[in-house]
């Protein structure tokens, strides 16, 4: 308050001079329609510029909200990506079976909120639960491709066994020569894994790609698993020893789809009837 | 007294303005405001006291012209300016209770004084009356003419007079 009452003190004469330019001013803009909507128009430019300013800023306040939204998207595009390709298959095969190919794979955004990807128990934890009709036994994407399997659930989150875990093994195919495998891993690395029991016949190359084989009913067919980096085959052996870059980078894992598979629990059962 | 004796010459511009340089156009171009040597001449006094004849003076001079604000906001700059000036110009310049003129303050300096605060005065008059900027040789002749104009008459007074 003392500096305020010094402030207009030693400034007197200017602010007189301001507030006598002020009415100046408006007595001008007042009696002037032309110089006064310029004026205003101004004014309004620059609180426009003024608003998009602040805007751009808590724009990034807000690209959580963004990314969330993204997935969701995603996730509904990716539906109705396996929903339209398996109308495709339909139309290819015309089976009356395939009428319940569009029922199969359902896609749920989630957000990994914990995780361990270093030691040989490794785990991710996701934000959905059976409130989102996650149940154990679903399998689990990313962006790049495949990440694991549900292993446990409760109302709000999911505790998901990544396919770096040495009890994981999945199902590929090497896309090139169609020939199967089960991925494995034993650490340490959380970038590489092995792939095993593909024979010694069939021709496989470092950088090979190598993709979801869809037999068990986890994952859909050809989701990227990962590459080739290192094929080994000493003379004694039957299988290759195969070593695979991942596709999922799980340092950087931020969103995840989860796949639903409602025709599962079909597939499964007929496997009780194997003699 | 004094005060009083300033607001008769005050009045005195204002008429001699608005009853003859008025109707003074010559070619559109020519709009001489004179009544402001009646200001740059004031005796020396209180920075706010200056500033508000200045300022009266123009809303006066405003309502005359039916200009609302444009003589009024450039009647307190140069009123607002000229104590600056007269201090950068003139040692104890405080001092210079007689009206300011070439015969109190020095030929040189009153010459630069009145330029400066002429061209500012139109300056300001005739950028608030074109606003647009849309022709701006013409208004930087219409400034420079009338400034010449103006500067003419208002030489002449403050220099022939007698301290």
């Amino acid at each position: 308050m003392q500096n305020l009452l010094k402030f207009i003190q030693t400034h007197s004469n200017f602010l007189l001079f301001l507030c006598l330019e002020a009415i100046a001013f408006l007595l001008f803009l007042s009696a002037n329609p032309f110089q006064r909507s310029s004026v205003l128009s101004a004014a309004n430019e620059a609180a426009a510029l003024l608003n998009e300013g602040a805007d751009h800023v808590s724009g990034y306040f807000y690209l959580g909200q963004a990314n969330r939204a993204l997935a969701e998207e995603n996730a509904q595009l990716l539906a109705e990506n396996a929903r339209l390709r398996s109308f495709a298959e339909a139309a290819k095969e015309q089976d009356s079976l395939y009428q319940y190919a569009n029922l199969q794979w359902r896609f749920r955004p989630a957000k990994v909120v914990d995780m361990e990807t270093r030691t040989q128990h490794n785990y991710l934890v996701l934000n959905k639960g059976s409130r989102d009709s996650i149940r154990v036994g679903q399998g689990v994407l990313s962006h790049d491709g495949v990440v694991g399997v549900v292993s446990s659930v409760n109302s709000h989150f999911a505790l998901v066994i990544p396919i770096i875990h040495p009890k994981m093994n999945v199902s590929c195919r090497l896309l090139k020569s169609g020939a199967t495998g089960f991925l494995h891993w034993q650490g340490p690395s959380s970038r590489h894994a092995l792939l095993t029991d593909v024979a010694r016949h069939i021709a496989v190359e470092e950088g090979d790609t190598v993709v979801s084989s869809g037999l068990t009913g986890l994952f859909p067919e050809g989701v990227h698993v990962g590459v080739i980096d290192r094929a080994t085959l000493d003379d004694g052996d039957t299988y290759y020893t195969l070593r695979v870059r991942l596709a999922t980078d799980f340092r950087s894992l931020q969103y995840v789809q989860i796949v639903e598979n409602p025709l599962k629990a079909m597939q499964d059962s007929l496997l009780y009837h194997v003699p | 007294m004094n005060l009083l004796k300033e607001i008769g010459k005050l009045a005195a511009a204002l008429l001699i303005q608005v009853l003859l340089f008025n109707n003074l156009h010559f070619m559109g171009i020519c709009f001489p405001y004179v009544y402001i040597a009646a200001l740059i001449c004031l005796p020396v006094m209180s920075r706010p006291t200056e500033m508000l004849i200045g300022f009266a003076t123009g809303l006066l001079m405003d309502m005359f012209c039916s200009s609302p604000g444009m003589h009024t906001a450039a009647c307190v700059l140069i009123t607002w300016l000229r104590p600056v000036m007269l201090s950068r110009m003139v040692q104890e310049y405080e001092r210079v209770t007689i009206p300011v003129s070439g015969a109190s303050i020095g030929v040189a300096p009153f010459v630069r004084l009145a330029v400066t605060l002429c061209l500012l005065h139109h300056a300001v008059v005739f950028l608030m009356d074109d606003w647009s900027l849309l022709q701006p040789g013409w208004l930087f002749l219409r400034w420079t003419v009338s400034s010449a104009m103006s500067l003419l008459f208002i030489l002449g007074y403050g220099l022939t007079r007698k301290p």
